[in-house]
């Protein structure tokens, strides 16, 4: 149990270490309203699309 | 008698308080503090009330001088310390408004998939890994930065899976698969790995994975690029003959580099590795650390006796190190 206790100390330690340095990027906001707006389409509607592109083939 | 219990007794556990109070600030201050002036205005008035006498004036001072550096040396400015150098000129894309996948460069789209993500994950406190805090029905209060982070997932998924889906045209399908291949490798580069995991994800979606025909028109191409270099004997010709025809080639490559990074075999091992090795800033793929944490937690109880009276103090402290640590 204390391995396991000191395995998950150490997922949120490493979790946390890696967040000490933040990236030196510039945001750009029109990609991040394309990328954070799809379409309102769920997971139905996409095998929807999907098989309207290319249809099942018949054996 | 009575000095006797202030040397032993009274003094040992002030100083302990004061170690505690002393450490939280240093540790917690980011989480617990800084947007609660509340707490920060209770410890000032523990301070003014209990250390009193003179002998208490320098861990007063102490406290007082750790909450000064804290509001006023925040750990962003250990990082504007750090970037001395401009950030890299971004890839402007030539039009804002309905924009494709093409119209992006992918290192830029990358970058920005890079800065939405690791916003949410640096804002994840310790405190939110805990109790499986995610799988509650009050996830949205005990571990919403968590939740942002699986949102954000999902939302890319999908996204990324609507632009392989929209055009009509099979080579525009294949065309925007090899974008984003292209820019799960770019994600790598920035030690994204959230990032690499949600575009290897959304590319083995169902309704992506099954169009045969798109990733068909990929493997033939490469097929054709391979049997053009076999041809040749010289990669350097092939590129001079086919420059066009290369990249599939090259993406092809990548997708299995890449699938082979975030494969699942044993336990995600060379996953694992990659991101031990790697140095910050980065960003796991917090699937992993989640489902960890989920078996590390079903696997300990909380409590040691039946009541639920005697409590798992090892399991505690053990989570009480992580957070220390984490600092």
């Amino acid at each position: 149990m204390m391995a396991q206790m000191r395995y998950a100390a150490s997922v949120i330690f490493a979790m946390e270490n890696k967040k000490k340095v933040v990236y030196n990027l510039l945001p750009l906001p029109e990609i991040k309203a394309y990328i954070m707006s799809p379409l309102p389409i769920d997971d139905k509607g996409l095998m929807k699309m999907s098989l309207q592109r290319e249809p099942r083939k018949k054996r | 008698m009575l000095s006797e219990w202030y040397a032993n007794v009274q003094q040992p556990v002030q100083e302990s308080v004061i170690s505690v109070i002393l450490a939280w600030i240093d540790t917690f201050f980011a989480h617990d503090m800084k947007n609660n002036s509340n707490i920060v205005n209770m410890i000032l008035a523990f301070t003014d009330v209990c250390l009193t006498t003179q002998a208490d004036v320098g861990a007063k001072q102490q406290i007082r001088l750790a909450i000064a550096a804290k509001l006023f040396n925040s750990p962003l400015d250990m990082n504007e310390k750090l970037h001395r150098k401009k950030p890299p000129r971004p890839y402007t894309p030539s039009k804002t408004q309905g924009l494709r996948i093409l119209d992006i460069h992918p290192t830029e789209l990358a970058r920005q998939l890079t800065l939405m993500e690791s916003t949410i994950f640096s804002a994840i406190a310790p405190s939110e890994c805990l109790n499986q805090g995610w799988t509650k029905p009050t996830k949205h209060a005990t571990s919403p930065n968590i939740v942002a982070m699986i949102d954000h997932f999902n939302t890319v998924c999908r996204w990324l899976a609507i632009e392989i889906l929209a055009p009509e045209d099979v080579h525009d399908r294949a065309a925007a698969m090899h974008r984003l291949i292209v820019v799960a490798e770019e994600c790598r580069v920035l030690q994204n790995f959230n990032a690499v995991m949600t575009i290897l994800a959304g590319l083995q979606s169902s309704p992506v994975y099954r169009l045969k025909d798109t990733w068909a028109v990929r493997c033939r191409q490469r097929d054709r690029d391979r049997q053009r270099e076999r041809d040749t004997g010289s990669l350097v010709l092939s590129l001079m003959l086919a420059p066009r025809q290369l990249l599939p080639s090259k993406t092809w490559d990548l997708w299995e580099s890449l699938s082979a990074l975030m494969s699942v075999d044993d336990n995600y091992a060379a996953y694992r590795t990659a991101i031990r090795e790697a140095q910050p800033p980065a960003i796991p793929y917090l699937g992993i650390n989640l489902t960890d944490l989920v078996f590390i937690e079903d696997g300990n109880p909380s409590y040691l006796d039946d009541a639920n009276e005697i409590a798992n103090f090892t399991k505690v402290c053990a989570c009480e190190r992580a957070e220390c640590g984490a600092s």
